[in-house]
């Protein structure tokens, strides 16, 4: 059965092994030269000032009768002396105890603003919302909230007078129509009559609310340069200009483009004074050591990027921080800016402001907020539900908090420095965070309405720092009012 | 005249337990005070409109009635005021607890 075999040997040649070719270049660097320098400082000088404590005059009275004055006090003497006397003796406040705080209770809703034959069309939801400088008016538009390609509907702005005798809740003091959806409201600073918007079509509008018939002064519409696409945020901020006495009006766009319009004070006309645009290569930096590639392919295509929301620092009005498509955040400056490269199709110069990048959100960036009272710090989240607290010369952030449910939108707490408000969860609420510690105050959280709904804007009263004003998915606004919070430190 | 002034400005001011001692005339306007320059001006003022509305209430319910004394207690102090048809006297004193 069995039986030896054997069989011849196979061999083949390996061919791993491949002679490897040498070659000889030599180098060599050119002279390096050196030379010395010698500096020395200049004799120093030192000054010393001293400011005066400036104490009020105190206006004394002048033709002082003082004979009736000494009467006067003659005779009112013994009485008062009695009364003090009483006073301490008094055992009237014995065991008396005043009430440590004034307790101001819980949240409590004011007012419910719908406006019924608006909201009773489907899908219109509160885009955008202002409080006038007063306090008084409360300005938001309604949108539909779904757009697929381009905003065929014509938008409403409805203005409700909270401090009125005859204020109701269903009927808005004026309404302003547009041509398209209204997507961002701004109040002015401090002229109680003027409010601009900026539009799905990318107008931005400016109307003055004490016309009667046509309140509308100027629009951006015709003006070269525009928006091209929808506007995403409109904001004042204060003018660097001395000459000139207003705000200046910034708007942001899908376009990319981050434009500075000035407004005619008197003649309220509308004019472009400088134009930003962000480009796609500002993308790449997410980070000392790590660098994505530009998702559309090479390096040199200078696409702009949509800008989602912007917001300048309270300190240095030149720098501004701006969210843009894919979640980046960039550092910008007003003042550093160099100009767009060519390629960059525009009516108007345009610069590109762009300093420094942080580390980017995971999904887009839905709303930045720069610190009033902190220097250098701005509140930032995007749909990755992370609210992230980033100072502004740092790349990564301080802080990041996640919110289960997701957040929206932030805001700065007009009312205490360390307090930011976030909405946007599907709970419907709105929470209020410590800065510091980064949690949830609970006196402070705003409830879900009866049948929770998405909250889509809340903003704070100027004036009345504890009212807040809270926009929703079904075109409703409701005004709270919170207590005060104290910390405890 | 003006000796004696100061002379029973002294003795309300030496007081048990007295904070402060000012002088108003009929206008707020401050005519002596033991106290610094910022509270003498707040207090002539707030207090002087406060005790002429006082003597309003006082004269409304019965104008025969006038206001002889106002005292405002609050957590630190109390406040006596001493009203007249050309002066108003106010006293700051610490309640002894």
């Amino acid at each position: 059965m069995f039986s030896d075999e054997s069989f011849d040997a196979v061999g083949f040649p390996s061919c791993w092994k491949t002679e490897r070719e040498l070659q000889d270049e030599g180098i060599q660097t050119t002279v390096t030269s050196y030379s010395e320098q010698e500096s020395q400082s200049s004799v120093s000088k030192c000054v010393e000032t001293q400011t005066d404590n400036v104490q009020p005059e105190l206006m004394m009275a002048e033709n002082v009768d003082y004979d009736k004055l000494a009467a006067f006090l003659s005779c009112i003497c013994p009485k008062v002396i009695t009364e003090l006397d009483k006073m301490s003796r008094s055992r009237a406040f014995d065991g008396y105890e005043p009430i440590e705080d004034d307790a101001d209770g819980g949240v409590r809703k004011l007012h419910t603003l719908q406006v019924p034959n608006i909201t009773s069309q489907s899908k219109m939801k509160v885009s955008s919302l202002s409080w006038s400088c007063t306090g008084a008016v409360v300005a938001f538009a309604c949108s539909h909230s779904e757009h697929e390609s381009w905003c065929d509907h014509s938008g409403n702005v409805h203005l409700f007078n909270i401090n009125r005798q005859d204020f109701s809740d269903s009927a808005p003091s004026k309404t302003l129509e547009t041509r398209s959806c209204v997507t961002s409201l701004s109040a002015h600073p401090y002229e109680p009559s003027i409010l601009a918007a900026g539009t799905f079509s990318g107008e931005v509008l400016i109307w003055n609310l004490q016309k009667d018939d046509d309140c509308l002064i100027s629009s951006s519409a015709n003006v070269p340069g525009a928006h091209r696409d929808a506007v995403s945020q409109v904001s004042w901020v204060r003018n660097l200009d001395p000459t000139q006495q207003w705000p200046v009006l910034v708007s942001a766009g899908h376009d990319g483009r981050v434009l500075v319009w000035q407004i005619g004070t008197h003649s309220g006309t509308i004019q472009l004074r400088e134009g930003f645009v962000i480009l796609l290569e500002h993308i790449k930096y997410t980070g000392p050591g790590k660098s994505v590639p530009s998702p559309v392919g090479g390096a040199g295509i200078d696409m702009e990027l949509g800008v989602t929301c912007f917001s300048f620092t309270a300190q240095d009005l030149t720098t501004f921080v701006v969210g843009v498509d894919g979640g980046g955040l960039l550092l910008c400056s007003t003042v550093a800016a160099k100009p767009a490269p060519v390629s960059v199709h525009s009516e108007v110069p345009l610069k590109d402001p762009v300093l420094n990048a942080f580390e980017k959100h995971q999904g887009a960036v839905t709303c930045i907020q720069c610190s009033l009272h902190h220097k250098n710090m701005f509140i930032s989240c995007g749909t990755d539900s992370e609210i992230r607290i980033y100072h502004t010369e740092q790349v990564t952030p301080v802080q990041i908090i996640y919110v289960e449910g997701g957040v929206v939108g932030l805001e700065w707490s007009l009312a205490h420095p360390d307090l930011f408000a976030a909405w946007g969860t599907i709970s419907g609420c709105v929470d209020f965070y410590n800065l510091w510690t980064g949690k949830v105050i609970p006196s402070l959280k705003l409830p879900a309405f009866d049948k929770p709904t998405l909250i889509s804007i809340v903003r704070s009263n100027p004036h009345s720092h504890q009212l807040v004003g809270v926009g929703d998915m079904n075109g409703r606004v409701v005004v709270w009012q919170q207590p005060s919070y104290k910390d405890d430190k | 005249m003006a000796s004696e002034v100061e002379e029973t400005m002294k003795r309300i001011q030496s007081h048990k337990g007295v904070v402060g001692t000012i002088v108003v005339n009929s206008e707020g306007i401050p005519i002596k005070t033991t106290m610094d320059n910022t509270t003498t001006v707040q207090y002539a003022g707030l207090i002087s409109q406060l005790s002429d509305k006082a003597r309003s209430v006082v004269r409304d319910l019965d104008p025969t009635n006038d206001l002889t004394f106002l005292r405002i207690r609050s957590r630190k102090h109390e406040i006596m005021v001493a009203p007249d048809k050309e002066f108003i006297l106010i006293v700051i004193q610490n309640p002894t607890e």
